[in-house]
């Protein structure tokens, strides 16, 4: 039976919005509260020379940064999903990690001056671009607004080597899906049912599975009443029991 | 479940929207050659990514009815045609993914002199490049045609795989030696372990009487047939019908309902054993091109001339000319002729009648979050063409849901022509 899912998308009780301009920031600014808190409102960011804009949209498959390109500049989320990836030896790809609306990319590349990895757009993409000239001496001419920037970061990193490590594949499924609905649930959408852009190529990877497994165990999850898929839309059926087959790995 | 009562033979006429037909697909007129066979292999490559990407429906079309202008005449081309329907699957198989299997299989089209062994040398080909569910719900259906003097060996074609036959069905006030032999067909098919017979009973014959048309439907009630499906005219099931069509199809409807068979939409009737009516109350329930389906959503790919194809949001047809088909397939290149990538509206459409269809409901809120319309707004025309319907409780509508109602199946026809894509099959 066909039911229409919840898409990402802005509507209650979070909207992305666009009502900044150069002395305020939008309502819903992903850096304004690191900002505010080191004491820069827009017009002192503006004095620094220091760019807050909004970017896009990027159409699906539009690399938004490259390994090694000068680092000036992060980014978050409007709409859309992002996944970072490197390229091995041989020409491999390895996923590092997706970014969800609201999240931040590149503040890993804050330390050296270059990006580690790669970025693309995985469907339509808008970001906001908070660029400033000398990234590199961010941490002398705005002190502290590093550190809290780093508060940003996606709560998805510390997970990374966890999910490809020694656990089940239905484990790690788990904990990716349950990841997913949490970092939604806390932009203020549905914490049961989203879309997800990724493909199962892309997950597996990221979880160190065979997309065939992905899907596999997806199917599988489905015949056990834990949730339901239909072609990229999740609903979660059994919160408690996904939660619990997710706990080696997330550990909460 | 307690017995809904018979609906007045009034409602039924008015409102069983037999002669406002829908086709679920929006019409291949909107289809363009613009988007062909790029976009066929896109369509696969994105669906074959998707987390648990849907198994698929085969629609196996032979134009050998001798109703259709295309149908070759002999034996010899008829093999030809399966050899080349055996090549267009090993082009179409290795665009989607290994573990996409097979549950639902329609192989129509069979008629005149066919060899015994078409059906056999097909499925092989077939099971070579796909991968052919065993599932006791799969739809393997194999629809033979009326009055063929040497149809193939029912008991070889359940060893193939087919679970489910369709019969073609003599018309209703036929002689005494067609309906025996029919009914004779209807048993050896028990026999061979068919899980689910399917016939057709055609409404449309304005050359008997009220009587004697009653007493040939009760006549084939009495089969007990799995499944049947109301038709209007021989060519085109959905042509316009005159008055009197619609009090045969009221007549027949009532008939139906009171031998115990339930309605499970579009003019598709079922034993309440059957698996689609069990799928009906408990789900999964899908509905395609090529009906209803005991099965979670499907994607579905058309093999063979004129054959319709829908993967994902989009929709294809294959070439409706015969040697086009033909050489497109000698040359190694899918036969796809046109298709269109389903916009905004259209997916809206779609789900909403995939809902009223299968689940009996649209559930408003997330359907409003996701399309961002307010449903009321967006349907009101279709809402306003639709209050008679309400007004006779075959539909509801509150702030949660739209809803069919008690009867509202018996209806769907009606309700979903507005709602869904409109159209006839060109």
């Amino acid at each position: 039976m066909s039911r229409p899912f919840l898409s990402p998308f802005p509507a209650k009780p979070v909207p992305i919005t666009d009502d900044g301009d150069e002395f305020t920031f939008c309502s819903s600014c992903a850096f304004a509260g690191a900002c505010q808190a080191e004491g820069y409102d827009k017009s002192a960011l503006q004095e620094l020379h220091c760019l807050v804009e909004h970017v896009g949209p990027y159409h699906a498959g539009t690399p938004l940064f490259r390994e090694g390109d000068p680092f000036n500049a992060i980014a978050a989320v409007r709409s859309g999903t992002v996944k970072t990836f490197r390229i091995d030896a041989s020409g491999r790809e390895q996923v590092l990690g997706f970014f969800l609306l609201g999240e931040v990319i590149g503040l890993d590349a804050i330390h050296n001056g270059r990006f580690p990895c790669n970025a693309v757009a995985l469907d339509t993409v808008s970001l906001c671009r908070f660029s400033f000239p000398m990234m590199a001496t961010l941490a002398t001419r705005m002190p502290g607004l590093q550190a809290q920037l780093f508060r940003l970061l996606s709560q998805d990193i510390n997970k990374a080597a966890a999910m490809a490590g020694d656990f089940s594949a239905d484990e790690r499924m788990a904990a990716f899906v349950l990841s997913i609905a949490r970092r939604f649930a806390c932009r203020g959408f549905s914490p049961t049912r989203f879309v997800l852009s990724m493909s199962r190529t892309d997950i597996g990877n990221y979880l160190r599975l065979a997309a065939e497994t992905v899907s596999r165990v997806v199917r599988r999850f489905q015949d056990d009443g834990l949730l339901r898929v239909d072609r990229r839309e999740f609903e979660i059926l059994d919160l408690p029991r996904l939660q619990r087959l997710a706990q080696p790995v997330l550990r909460d | 479940m307690s017995p809904i009562p018979l609906p007045s033979r009034a409602p039924l006429r008015q409102y069983s929207g037999a002669d406002t037909p829908f086709d679920g697909f929006p019409g291949p007129s909107r289809f363009s050659p613009e988007f062909g066979a790029a976009q066929f292999r896109a369509a696969a490559r994105q669906t074959n990514d998707d987390p648990a990407p849907r198994l698929l429906s085969l629609h196996l079309r032979l134009p050998f009815d001798p109703a259709d202008p295309a149908a070759p005449a002999d034996p010899g081309r008829s093999r030809a045609y399966v050899h080349r329907l055996a090549r267009e699957c090993a082009i179409v198989a290795p665009l989607f993914d290994r573990d996409r299997d097979v549950v639902q299989l329609q192989l129509d089209g069979l008629g005149g002199e066919l060899p015994d062994d078409l059906p056999g040398e097909l499925l092989h080909a077939v099971s070579r490049c796909f991968f052919l569910s065993r599932g006791d719900t799969r739809e393997f259906l194999i629809a033979l045609p009326g009055g063929a003097r040497n149809a193939p060996p029912l008991a070889g074609l359940v060893d193939l795989g087919f679970n489910r036959l369709r019969l073609g069905t003599p018309p209703i006030a036929a002689d005494g030696e067609s309906a025996a032999r029919f009914a004779g067909r209807l048993r050896a098919a028990r026999a061979a372990g068919f899980r689910s017979i399917a016939v057709d009973l055609r409404y449309a014959c304005p050359s008997i009487g009220d009587d004697d048309f009653e007493s040939g439907v009760h006549r084939l009630l009495a089969l007990r047939p799995d499944r049947i499906a109301l038709r209007g005219e021989e060519a085109s099931p959905h042509a316009e019908l005159p008055a009197e069509h619609g009090l045969r199809h009221a007549i027949a409807t009532r008939a139906l309902l009171a031998a115990g068979y339930e309605a499970l939409g579009l003019d598709q009737f079922v034993q309440p054993q059957d698996d689609l009516a069990r799928a009906r109350r408990d789900g999964p329930l899908h509905h395609n091109d090529l009906g209803f389906a005991a099965q979670a959503p499907t994607d579905l790919i058309g093999l063979g001339v004129g054959a319709r194809s829908r993967i994902g949001d989009t929709c294809f047809q294959n070439y409706a000319e015969l040697t086009a088909w033909e050489s497109s397939i000698d040359m190694g290149d899918l036969p796809v002729w046109r298709g269109l990538q389903l916009d905004l509206d259209l997916r809206l459409r779609s789900d909403v009648v995939q809902a009223l269809l299968c689940a009996g409901h649209v559930e408003l809120d997330p359907l409003q979050t996701q399309y961002g319309i307010v449903f009321a707004d967006y349907f009101r025309e279709e809402l306003a063409a639709l209050q008679p319907l309400r007004d006779a409780d075959l539909l509801r509508l509150d702030a949660r849901q739209l809803q069919l109602g008690p009867q509202g199946r018996l209806a769907l026809q009606a309700i979903c022509a507005p709602l869904g894509a409109t159209g006839r099959r060109s």
